[in-house]
């Protein structure tokens, strides 16, 4: 469960750049935000997490900067940009066309 | 906006500060590793076990990093960069495969880039001159000479000095028209110093007549003090000569203060005003002038009389240079309505219907003259033509022979692939890395191609042009040697890229990299390379064959008259004769050169055959021939000394030969050829009737002569007239060349003769000294060229095919080391392990002569304009070629042959 591969296509896109759309995070506290909104249902693991995340900061949706923690640990914090955040409008947008038609379906059956 | 400037900031980023962004990523990693052992940390955990488990659930970091980086989309640059690193270490670790390939490579693409900027050079460059593609030539003709008389019908070349100015004056779209002396001769030429003494001796230099607008029209500004303006082509302007930068740098060494100097042309002092900018050459590419005179000095420099204000003489050839936003098409029209009013307004009002039917059917044909008249243009565009498919026929050998190079290395590294692919390194991966390899052998090649190609060119122009035209490295030549040199890197690197990319790994490990598999499959795929360059080497070495043939069939040819003969032009001017006193001269020179011990016959003439003169005449007649309506009779003729068909060694068929006594007291006579008795007089003799040249005065003809060719070895034998020089009444008189019948070599008599003439009158100034023979062959002179390169290439091609034949059958000689052991061991004879090998080769060798004799028959119809007396499918040359192929093939592959007889049995097996 939660593998990058149960994940529909496309999906972790949206599901960080949600999360950031609430403030700006780095990478493990992305991930572990969206297990716990998820109710431990999803499970981001690092190998389709970091990709991810360079993807989106190379499209311009996400910027980055380094931060030094309260322990005093250098952290890379990513935060949507406004291109990052009509993206996840559109990407919201289409997710939700897409589970309500699931929804249907699966109700139909 | 902003998101695609932070996309570029983030790849160039990526791009150039790499290692950053590697150990950002890094960092990064590492903090997310952290975050999580602080969390089991704080649920209880101990640290150890805490980074035990961290690092069990990150799982592999390279690999995240890796898919991190290939977000960046620079992998593909990241990898060339890569490829290229490793490709040149895997060059420098085999030195001499690397050396052996380059060095192919660098004559392949060396020869072609040589022969095209000698193309571009005389082909496509335009002149270096300002805004050279408003430039218009009245003519596309690139003849040279003079017409005299009526007026010219069709499309006109030629204009009169009156033409010339009606034109000028017609409002047409042109800025200005300049004009030129199309016939641009050379003059003795006396550098005299300042206090008017001769500084430097004479010599004959081209010097060209132009209009005082011409360097204003051409958009040519001088290198130093100015060029020709309009009032220096007024009568009784001050004479004054602009100098060519090479004649400036020849006959002044390069004197900074060389405006104000004195040049003497023939008996004129001009002022030098100007140095002409050294790429500039004037308006013909070849025989570029040494100084530019205004027309006003016609006479002088021409030796004759005045032709300025002759409105029957067309001798200037006109260029313009078109108004801004102006079209060629639209100057032509208005020209050629501006000409047809001036012939009109100039016929005046007594105008007949014949003469207006003319005028309405004269025409000018404009062409671009962007880049200037081109003799070499047209003349040698076939021979350049051949030897660019000949350069681009090595290159093919040359990329076939590094193809098979490449693909025996395959095998050699057959093992290194196998492990990189069982590494994962996916099938288009590794066809680009090899592709990669390829494309640095033909940079190294095309970089050491170009520095050849730049430092011969000029030398092979030397062949196509008496002038200086500049060949440099452009753009276009660049452009092409680079494409040459890619689509080099696909025909001889993709084969090998893509048997590299099929690689089997599993069997290659397997064994070793030494399957029996593995060895049939490269050894089929070098097969066709080698046989391709079996074939084309065939294809050059049959055309270089014919080529040789050709020109000994030339050289060997008698033309209709002996060779051995000594020609000397004598200049006379100098000595103050005229035209009347001129005879006297040439008998007391006859008189002196026959007495020498040695000499045979003595005759003097206008020109001799294959100088390359011409001349004929219109509306002539013959007695009791009758010209068809519309015919205007035009007959050859040249002017000719006593005892001409004697020294000539064009015997007399009937009649005699001129002698003294024809001078211009007594009655006119004319000689003439076979050919001529045979088309006007074909039952009777010609000797006692009349003829008249060009409306001259009747001849009679005295003497018949047997057929010589006159102008070259591909002319028809032509009606042909002899009239005697001494009965030359006009300049022509003055034209005279002595003949001079030698027994033994005629070369060795030069300074006898020389010396004979110089003391009959020492103010005579002797010409140019050379042998009839030499002239013949000179004459040959593109024929010599094509053979001689050709020759070349097929020599480099059997070079390069011998050198690819030898590494395939050493490589597979090296490869069946075993077979052979078994083969001795069980007692095959020397001749059956040769036969063995050399079996191969001859198969290779049938199939390539096959595939290069039909190429051939295809190729050489190319050549077809080039050959004398020799067709292109002449069976000999094929037989000769394919003999000398095969004879090139079987002895390059004995060498390894040989080498497989000394394979010791036991060391053989045992090796398995």
């Amino acid at each position: 469960m939660g593998k990058p591969s149960d994940l529909i296509q496309g999906t972790l896109d949206l599901l960080i750049l949600r999360t950031l759309a609430i403030e700006p995070a780095h990478g493990w506290a992305i991930a572990k935000r969206i297990q716990q909104t998820s109710g431990d249902v999803l499970q981001v693991t690092q190998g389709s997490l970091y990709p991810a995340l360079h993807r989106l900061e190379q499209q311009g949706w996400l910027k980055a900067r380094w931060e030094t923690s309260a322990q005093g640990r250098d952290q890379k914090v990513y935060a949507l940009t406004a291109a990052g955040r009509k993206q996840m409008a559109r990407e919201l947008e289409s997710w939700e066309r897409l589970s309500a038609a699931i929804g249907l379906v699966v109700r139909e059956a | 906006m902003q998101r695609w400037l932070d996309r570029i900031r983030l790849r160039l980023r990526s791009l150039f500060r790499r290692s950053t962004v590697d150990r950002d990523l890094r960092r990064e990693l590492d903090a997310h590793v952290q975050a999580s052992i602080d969390e089991q940390v704080a649920a209880g955990m101990s640290p150890d076990d805490a980074r035990r488990a961290a690092l069990r659930m990150f799982g592999n970091v390279a690999g995240i990093e890796d898919a991190c980086r290939d977000t960046r989309g620079v992998h593909l640059l990241d990898d060339l960069v890569r490829d290229v690193g490793y490709g040149i270490r895997a060059l420098r670790r085999e030195p001499a495969f690397a050396l052996v390939a380059i060095l192919t490579l660098a004559l392949g693409i060396g020869a072609n880039t040589a022969i095209f900027s000698v193309f571009d050079a005389v082909m496509l460059r335009p002149l270096l001159v300002d805004h050279p593609e408003r430039l218009v030539l009245f003519s596309g003709d690139t003849s040279t000479g003079t017409i005299s008389g009526t007026l010219p019908e069709g499309a006109w070349s030629l204009f009169s000095s009156e033409a010339y100015e009606a034109l000028r004056a017609a409002n047409l779209p042109f800025q200005d028209v300049a004009a030129f002396s199309s016939n641009s001769g050379d003059v003795t030429v006396h550098v005299l110093d300042q206090d008017g003494t001769q500084a430097a001796g004479d010599a004959n230099l081209n010097t060209h007549l132009v209009s005082g607008n011409y360097f204003d029209v051409m958009g040519v500004h001088a290198a130093l003090g100015r060029t020709l303006k309009a009032d220096d082509d007024r009568p009784g302007a001050a004479a004054v000569a602009v100098i060519s930068d090479r004649y400036w740098h020849q006959l002044f060494h390069a004197d900074p203060d060389v405006v104000g100097r004195v040049v003497r042309l023939n008996q004129v002092a001009f002022t030098i005003v100007g140095v002409t900018p050294a790429p500039f050459f004037g308006e013909r590419v070849a025989g570029a002038p040494a100084f530019w005179v205004p027309l006003v000095w016609q006479p002088d420099i021409q030796e004759r009389e005045s032709v300025l204000t002759r409105p029957d003489y067309y001798w200037l050839s006109l260029i313009g240079r078109l108004g801004p936003g102006q079209t060629e098409r639209a100057a032509e029209a208005a020209a050629n309505v501006a000409l047809r009013q001036f012939l009109t307004a100039k016929a005046g009002t007594a105008i007949d219907a014949s003469t207006r039917d003319r005028i309405a059917g004269v025409r000018i044909d404009m062409v671009s003259g962007a880049r200037g008249i081109s003799v070499i243009r047209e003349q040698d565009t076939k021979p350049l033509a051949l030897l660019l498919a000949a350069a681009g026929l090595v290159l093919l050998i040359a990329c076939a022979n590094v193809a098979t190079l490449l693909l025996c290395r395959a095998t050699t590294r057959g093992t290194e692939v196998a492990v990189r692919r069982a590494l994962g390194a996916g099938r288009g991966r590794l066809v680009r890395q090899w592709l990669t390899e390829s494309a640095i052998l033909a940079f190294f090649g095309a970089t050491l191609g170009v520095l050849v190609a730049n430092w011969t060119a000029p030398f092979l122009l030397s062949f196509f042009s008496g002038g200086p035209v500049h060949t440099a490295l452009n753009g276009a030549v660049l452009l092409f040697s680079t494409t040459t040199a890619l689509v080099a890197t696909l025909v001889f690197g993709l084969a090998p890229a893509l048997q590299a990319g099929r690689t089997d790994a599993l069997a290659v490990l397997r064994s070793s990299g030494r399957g029996p598999r593995q060895r049939r499959r490269v050894l089929g795929v070098t097969e066709p390379f080698v046989v391709v360059q079996l074939a084309l080497s065939l294809v050059l070495a049959i055309a270089a064959t014919l080529c040789a043939r050709s020109l000994f069939n030339l050289e060997r040819t008698p033309y209709g008259f002996d060779q051995d003969i000594l020609l000397t032009g004598i200049n006379p001017k100098p000595g103050g004769y005229t035209v009347k006193s001129v005879g006297a001269l040439y008998r007391r020179i006859y008189d002196t050169v026959a007495a020498l011990p040695g000499v045979e016959g003595v005759t003097f003439a206008r020109y001799s055959p294959f100088a390359g003169n011409r001349s004929s005449f219109g509306s002539s007649t013959v007695e009791g021939y009758t010209p068809a309506p519309d015919e205007n009779l035009r007959l050859e003729a040249v002017e000719v000394g006593p005892n001409y068909p004697q020294t000539l060694g064009m015997p007399l068929v009937s009649g005699r030969a001129f002698d003294f006594t024809d001078t211009m007291g007594a009655a006119p006579v004319a000689m003439v050829n076979e050919a001529f008795a045979q088309r006007f007089f074909p039952t009777s003799s010609p000797l006692g009737h009349e003829l008249r040249l060009g409306g001259g005065d009747p001849r009679q003809i005295v003497g018949v002569v047997s057929d010589a060719q006159f102008h070259g070895a591909r002319d028809a034998m032509i009606p042909f007239v002899f009239v005697p020089i001494l009965q030359e009444t006009g300049q022509f008189a003055f034209d005279c060349e002595f003949e001079v019948r030698t027994r033994g070599d005629a070369a060795t008599f030069t300074r006898t003769v020389r010396q004979a003439i110089e003391g009959v009158d020492s103010r005579v100034v002797v010409g140019r000294t050379r042998t009839l023979r030499a002239q013949v062959l000179a004459s040959f002179g593109p024929e010599r060229l094509a053979a001689g390169f050709v020759g070349a290439f097929a020599l480099l091609a059997l070079l390069l095919a011998a050198v690819g034949l030898y590494g395939v059958v050493a490589h597979g000689v090296a490869r069946r080391t075993n077979e052979i052991g078994i083969r001795v061991a069980l007692g095959a004879s020397c001749t059956e392990v040769l036969w063995l090998i050399v079996r191969e080769t001859i198969t290779r060798l049938c199939v390539g002569i096959i595939i290069g004799v039909v190429g051939a028959l295809a190729a050489s119809q190319l050549l077809a304009s080039q050959l004398f007396g020799v067709t292109t499918i002449d069976p000999l040359s094929y037989a000769a070629a394919a003999v000398g192929l095969a004879i090139v093939a079987v002895a390059t592959s004995l060498i390894p042959a040989t080498r497989a007889l000394r394979v010791d049995p036991v060391t053989a097996l045992r090796a398995e």
